[in-house]
């Protein structure tokens, strides 16, 4: 069995290229450093940072050497950051030397990774951490530098290198095994066996299975369909829930509970897993040869993962969606071009069909190539939450909705690493411990709710647990300590108080764990998502848990909208915001109110009307609301009816912020969120229906008033 | 002129050949010249979008190749009467730091080079306000060319703000 979980395969390609990334980074921030000699406080967060995110994800790929490694580098910095005097000229060549070495290392690992990702072993870190471990004492002043080589080899500092394989192995009553047969006429069955076992991991670990790694060991598909596929599960529960994940897969022929102690089913994975055993005792007890255990575990694994993503320039992908909407116009202009007219033309209307088909999927395609759905990032924090609620004894769900939300790509990229972190905080700060939860007469499970929503312009993403909630004297407290009030402690308020776990150098917890680390987490947080014009804001009440809102400007992404047309001109109204729409019979009786504002009255319900063509100060031939079309739209808790001359159609269209020589007209606020390129290359302005609502309830009353 | 319509002035000519050399366009029987370091290129009138809550003078949008350019009717920008768009009229897609914009205009006319025109500084000769969207005029043969200053062109302008 691999060191790297399964379930984390598929994101193993974006965790090397992300983490060697950050290490070019750090390695340009070194050798500039060392240049100077010194270091500036931008890059001692820089690289505090560095080790912070390499940390985070290492943990959740559950590569325990790399994690422990960067922890203690980050330790280092955590005092350097603390009291940048600390490097004097004589520490400042040994903290160089040993983050240089931290960075071979840690891409050495990398590139084993890479190289064999299914028979990796961690190399031990123990040596590296030792002399880290040292030079803090030094940094400290506990310790001096004479000693440093004795230190390295103490065996006392060696973390937790080895638990991860040790821990895996971990047996106990809850385990199961199964042995599945499928259907005569399933294809590929050692794929499906691989997919049955990822969906079984969302319930309980799959400690080993016969054949191990059915997706890629050759062979396996043979001796799955003779054998049947074997795997144990460790669950804790009701096992009639994995039965009945088993029986949903509909490849599934049958299916048995074999007893652990029958000797063919257990005989092939206990041998193994004894094997693995000895294996990671090893691994702590040679701790100073750890190059001659890899070498005897790396031999004849199966072909290497190779990388299969690539990063493109942003700017060419931009190039490639501008080109595309090009071509299809070109494209409709051959196609039903004028000249053509009245022309027997079968052939060439055949070629053109062709033709259209083809640019309609390349037009997909690429759209889609920027567009992702924010499953993928809510899954990895799945994976943060099962992982703490083992380390921290909580006992958490992880609610996600709206993971269906596409994003563009670079969107994404700034979410991951402060979801992350919110996710970690809200786990570690939030979430009491289940005895404490008992005590406070919280019957509720604990939760911590992901959820990301479209909300008119924006993509909203809130991280909502049911913890204990923040409480603003700590916070005023600590911040009051850490200096980093601005103002009279009176003088804050609650929202106020609550953002400022949010403000670098601050953090609520006094130990340092893990996780959460000491408060770099939150700032960090908010500086990113700032950086691409979003905020950030917290909102608690004690004892009932914390919500932190994330909202992000869409500057590219695809919404669902109805095309209407008023005289020559077309609108795209999101389909969210649309409930009905429906058309006036003539009989229809108008209400109005005092201030002479057109209502109309619907299923008992009464709407006023905002009529495009009167707000937006188009000249049309349909003024009679009976020959036109009205839309009920509602945002939040307004609703109004839309007048507009007609609907063409229902359309995924591409929203395209305005050009910024609109910003000096407030086009925003007359309600319009962006405008979008339809199919015959014609420009649609979105509206964006909240902020229309809020801009013409009052003004349309006031015009109607002026016409009567 | 109509030949003009299709021609695409080349980008990738070098910086220094367009230094000083201006376009020119008419407005009316008026003929103004715009630095070509600011062109990008001509092309024709294509479908508006109207943008509400916008002045007169700024038309709409236009899809260009994928882009959203808006666009600036010189004509109303200037004041003076609308005219239909016909056959001649153009849009010259102008770029100013990273705003792109376009000048809808009755017809262009040629590329002219700074060298080969008597250029003099604008007489402080009246507080009328298309002054300040000029800097300073030339002679071309028998053809008076006021040269045109692209950022207050492009900047918005109060007076005649509607909305």
């Amino acid at each position: 069995m691999s060191v790297i979980d399964d379930s984390m395969r598929p994101m193993l390609d974006t965790f090397i290229f992300e983490t060697t990334t950050l290490l070019d980074q750090l390695d340009e921030i070194l050798l500039e450093a060392e240049k100077e000699k010194a270091l500036t406080d931008d890059q001692i967060n820089e690289i505090f940072r560095t080790m912070h995110t390499v940390k985070g994800s290492a943990a959740m790929m559950g590569l325990n050497d790399i994690s422990v490694m960067t922890h203690r580098a980050e330790d280092m910095f955590f005092i350097i950051r603390d009291d940048p005097s600390k490097m004097d000229d004589q520490n400042t060549g040994v903290i160089f030397d040993i983050l240089f070495q931290v960075s071979d290392f840690l891409r050495q690992e990398l590139g084993n990774i890479q190289e064999n990702p299914d028979d990796y072993q961690p190399e031990d870190p123990t040596q590296l951490t030792g002399i880290i471990q040292h030079e803090i004492a030094v940094l400290k002043g506990e310790a001096a530098h004479e000693a440093a080589p004795a230190a390295a080899a103490a065996p006392a500092v060696a973390p937790a290198a080895a638990e991860a394989p040790a821990a895996a192995t971990a047996t106990g009553d809850h385990v199961h095994t199964f042995r599945v047969f499928f259907q005569d006429d399933a294809q590929m069955v050692h794929v499906r066996a691989f997919m049955l076992m990822n969906r079984l991991k969302e319930y309980g670990e799959v400690l080993d299975s016969v054949p191990p790694n059915p997706e890629v060991s050759p062979g396996a598909l043979k001796e799955i369909e003779e054998n049947g596929f074997m795997f144990r599960i460790e669950f804790e529960g009701d096992i009639g829930l994995i039965s009945h994940v088993i029986e949903e897969d509909t490849d599934v022929a049958s299916y048995e509970e074999v007893e652990a102690e029958a000797p063919a089913a257990a005989d092939a994975p206990a041998a193994q897993m004894q094997q693995e055993a000895d294996d990671s005792a090893e691994d702590t007890q040679v701790a100073e040869k750890p190059v001659e255990v890899q070498r005897k575990t790396a031999g004849g694994g199966p072909s290497p993962g190779k990388q299969s993503l690539i990063s493109v320039n942003q700017s060419k992908l931009d190039n490639l969606v501008n080109i595309m909407g090009e071509i299809v116009i070109a494209e409709s202009m051959v196609a039903s071009n004028p000249d053509l007219k009245d022309l027997p033309l079968d052939n060439f209307n055949k070629s053109a069909r062709q033709l259209r088909k083809l640019t309609d999927q390349l037009q997909d395609i690429v759209m889609s190539i920027r567009m992702v759905p924010l499953t993928g990032t809510f899954q990895k924090m799945g994976r943060i939450v099962r992982d703490m609620n083992k380390n921290l004894g909580k006992d958490t769900e992880l609610v996600t909705l709206g993971g269906e939300v596409e994003v563009d790509k670079n969107i994404t990229d700034v979410l991951a690493d402060p979801l992350m972190h919110m996710i970690r905080n809200s786990m570690d700060h939030g979430i009491e411990m289940p005895e404490d939860r008992r005590a406070a007469g919280k019957r509720e499970p604990a939760r911590v709710v992901l959820q990301a929503q479209n909300v008119g312009s924006d993509i909203v993403i809130t991280i909502e647990d049911n913890g204990k909630g923040l409480n603003r004297e700590v916070l005023l407290n600590k911040a009051e300590r850490n200096g980093i009030l601005t103002k009279p402690r009176s003088d804050y308020s609650d929202k106020e108080a609550f953002m400022l776990i949010m403000t670098a150098g601050f953090s609520t917890n006094e130990v340092v764990t893990e996780y959460s680390g000491r408060g770099v987490g939150m700032d960090v947080v908010r500086k990113n998502i700032e950086k691409v014009g979003g905020t950030v804001s917290v909102d608690s009440v004690p004892g009932e848990g914390t919500t932190f809102t994330i909202k992000i400007p869409l500057t590219l992404a695809i919404v669902d909208g109805m095309e209407v047309g008023v005289a020559e001109d077309t609108f795209t109204i999101p389909i969210t915001s649309i409930s009905q729409i429906y058309k006036l019979s003539e009989e229809t009786e108008l209400l109005y109110d005092t201030d002479g504002t057109e209502m109309v009255m619907v299923r008992g319900e009464c709407y006023p009307i905002i009529r495009l063509h009167r707000i937006y100060d188009i000249d049309t031939e349909v003024t009679e609301l009976s020959e036109g079309i009205l839309i009920i739209v509602e945002s939040g808790e307004s609703k109004a009816c839309i007048f507009t001359d007609r609907l063409i159609g229902e359309q995924q269209v591409v929203v395209k912020s305005f050009p910024k020589f609109f910003d000096r007209y407030n086009v925003k606020e007359l309600g319009f969120s962006g405008c979008t390129i339809m199919g015959d290359g014609s420009i649609s302005l979105i509206l964006d229906i909240n902020s229309l609502l809020g801009a013409y309830r009052t003004d349309s009353s006031s015009m109607v008033r002026s016409m009567y | 002129m109509a030949d003009v319509t299709a021609q695409v002035i080349d980008i990738s000519v070098e910086r220094d050949e367009l230094e000083g050399k201006s376009l020119t366009f008419f407005i009316g029987d008026t003929m103004y010249g715009l630095p070509l370091t600011n062109v990008l290129e001509i092309i024709g009138v294509q479908p508006i979008a109207t943008v509400p809550g916008t002045p007169a003078y700024v038309k709409g949008v236009i899809n260009l190749r994928g882009g959203i350019v808006p666009l600036v009717d010189v004509r109303l920008k200037f004041g003076q009467m609308p005219r239909e768009y016909d056959d001649q009229t153009n849009v010259i897609i102008t770029v100013l730091d990273d705003i792109t914009v376009g000048l809808v205009v009755d017809r262009v006319s040629n590329v002219i080079k700074a060298e080969a025109v008597d250029t003099s500084s604008l007489p402080e000769f009246s507080t009328v306000n298309n002054n300040r969207y000029m800097t300073s005029v030339s002679r071309v043969g028998d053809m008076l060319v006021m040269n045109l200053n692209c950022e207050t062109i492009l900047e918005d302008d109060n007076i005649l703000h509607i909305g």
